[in-house]
């Protein structure tokens, strides 16, 4: 018998110990699961897809997997979304885009092998179809039908163009009436975006960060590895732009001093996720970082950190990995699992796109939530 | 060793070893008095002796071995915004000892666990372990019971773990089947509060749970 109290005895030794190290007061488990919503809606229009691009545009969402699909904005979310129509094409195409631009909405519509281009489609409107351009616009007298459109961006209004090029660069172009113009800017880096901040343009390239014209730039070495994700604070008084580079490092600079970065390292370099995605979330005053793989998979490339700033300071309010400041949970819950593409805030309606590859798991690849997280992340 | 697996193992131990003990002595004692118990073993019959109509004297026991739905009811407190649990319906299991201090009354301790899954697709178990006191009464071959619990809790979700207390109330049916064996339906209603505290009180909830299930009782 007192062999039997002196084994309960240890038990409850092991017990309390083991519990005591599981025991996160930081982290809300009822609270959690109250955020979760349905995620195995094999109904889901992007069950078990990667969604690439997203917009906004005339009344609707538009999302891309291979072909777009588009909801009005008024619906729920996951409610009526239906395959975009491609002029001629119908429904059987590809695409990079589409984005909004100068009052259009254009997409760039790419053969089966994904190695040229058949057209830079647009609409004017939501209601009335795709149409091709025409004449089909060169790109620095280059044939369309000659390049590989990697990629479309919009950015105060104007539309421009990353090409793949027979040399195996990524040459940035702008559209300059009905044709594309260089902006000057090539190398062998992707580049993952342009913004549109007190009065310049941003881009970035390899490990460094272009701000001035469309032909026009300036470069800065930022960061410290090649940068994979661009994205501006143009609400607050003081204007921000921000890059996220492959090896998890968050840099932050004021407009006003494009040559002064401040970086943090959002999660642990070991788990090697780049900064695939960012945006910025003004009611919060935070950098949402998407983490993605940089080459082959491993396990842990998954989801996403929030990046609290300082008021309207290029600094983060965190500066060690894994701080509070660092780690929130305000958007942890369901969507976490997946490798993150791309984020679209919505500023009218305060919503969190996120884009995410779901090819590998039995989720949908597009969820939505309110900026504030009260609904949870929804599938799309 | 994953926390929740070392939590079971220890959670089991102390259990085990508690009832052990006193049933150890338990027989030690019986044999010593000339086995004037009798073992409970043969299925109940026609006008078999079930003994008085209030078994629940002081100094007997029994376990139970409970399998039952959890129902998740709904969830409030800190800064939720709904009362709605998102978890599907899920399962537990009891198994409980109880020693008679006073006719009809029982203290003793239960270990549960329960399974629910999230609408996420995310498992969340509750283990806890509780100390139980209950009033026992009988139109035999009909037992019933009323109990209250209290004690504490570990919840794992999605490799987050976290600890506190935990009530129960409720009670159950069950008909004598043998002079040994009960078997009856029980109900029990589980109040889970979260705590948390400082700048993290917003995380605060309470959690409802109602578990309805099989109870198997045996008589010591």
């Amino acid at each position: 018998m007192k062999r039997a109290y002196s084994t309960a005895a240890l038990g409850l030794a092991i017990l309390l110990s083991v519990l005591a190290s599981s025991c996160d007061n930081t982290n809300g488990i009822l609270s959690q699961i109250q955020q979760e919503s349905v995620t195995n809606a094999s109904d889901s229009k992007f069950y078990r897809a990667s969604v690439e691009g997203f917009t906004k545009f005339d009344g609707y969402y538009y999302a891309t997997m291979v072909a777009a699909y588009r909801r009005p904005t008024g619906n729920a979310a996951g409610a009526g979304w239906a395959t975009v129509s491609m002029g001629d094409l119908g429904t059987s195409y590809l695409c990079k885009g589409p984005v909004a631009a100068g009052g259009k909405l254009y997409a760039a519509v790419k053969n089966v092998a994904d190695t040229s281009t058949l057209g830079i489609y647009s609409t004017t409107s939501s209601s009335t179809d795709f149409a091709a351009l025409s004449p089909a616009p060169n790109f620095g007298g280059t044939a369309l039908a000659s390049v590989n459109v990697q990629a479309l961006y919009a950015a105060n209004d104007k539309l421009f163009a990353v090409v793949r090029d027979s040399s195996s660069n990524y040459v940035l172009y702008y559209l300059n009436g009905t044709n594309f113009t260089p902006t000057g800017i090539s190398g062998s880096s992707f580049i993952p975006g342009v913004v549109y901040a007190d009065s310049n343009y941003w881009t970035a390239q390899g490990t460094t960060v272009y701000y001035g014209a469309t032909t026009s730039w300036t470069a800065h070495s930022t960061a410290s590895d090649t940068i994979t994700a661009i994205t501006a604070d143009t609400t607050s008084t003081a204007n921000r732009v921000f890059v996220g580079a492959k090896d998890s490092h968050v840099y932050a600079a004021l407009t006003s001093a494009p040559t002064s970065w401040s970086g943090i390292q959002a999660w642990n370099s070991d788990d090697s996720a780049a900064v695939k995605a960012l945006v910025y979330l003004p009611n919060n005053n935070q950098v949402v970082a998407g983490r993605g793989m940089q080459g082959s998979y491993t396990s842990t490339y998954y989801g996403y950190y929030e990046l609290t700033m300082n008021g309207t300071a290029a600094s983060f309010s965190g500066s060690v990995i894994g701080s509070s400041g660092l780690l929130q949970k305000k958007y942890d819950t369901t969507a976490k699992y997946l490798f993150v593409n791309g984020f679209y805030y919505d500023s009218a309606a305060s919503r969190l796109f996120i884009l995410e590859n779901a090819s590998m798991r039995k989720l949908s690849g597009l969820w939505s939530t309110a900026e504030n997280g009260s609904d949870g992340w929804t599938t799309e | 060793m994953k926390p929740s697996t070392a939590a079971v193992l220890g959670l089991a131990l102390i259990l085990v070893a508690g009832p052990a003990g006193r049933l150890a002595a338990q027989e030690s004692a019986g044999s010593q008095a000339g086995k004037a118990t009798s073992k409970p073993s043969a299925t109940i019959g026609s006008g078999a002796d079930l003994g008085n109509d209030t078994p629940f004297t002081v100094g007997s026991q029994l376990i139970s071995i409970a399998v039952a739905g959890q129902t998740p009811l709904f969830t409030f407190g800190g800064d939720a915004t709904t009362t709605e649990t998102k978890l599907y319906l899920g399962g537990s299991f009891t198994f409980g000892y109880q020693y008679f201090v006073a006719r009809s009354l029982s203290i003793g301790g239960a270990l549960s666990g329960s399974y629910n899954l999230s609408i996420g697709g995310y498992s969340f178990f509750t283990l806890p372990l509780t100390f139980k006191t209950a009033y026992w009464w009988s139109i035999l071959p009909f037992e019933f019971s009323v109990n209250a619990e209290i004690g504490g809790y570990m919840m794992r979700y999605d490799g987050n773990g976290m600890l506190g207390p935990i009530t129960k109330a409720g009670g159950g049916a069950y008909y004598r089947i043998s002079s040994g064996w009960s078997l009856g339906f029980e109900a029990n209603y589980w109040f889970v509060p979260e705590i948390h505290t400082g700048d993290s009180t917003k995380f605060t909830r309470f959690g409802n749970f109602l578990e309805t299930g099989l109870t198997a009782v045996y008589h010591l």
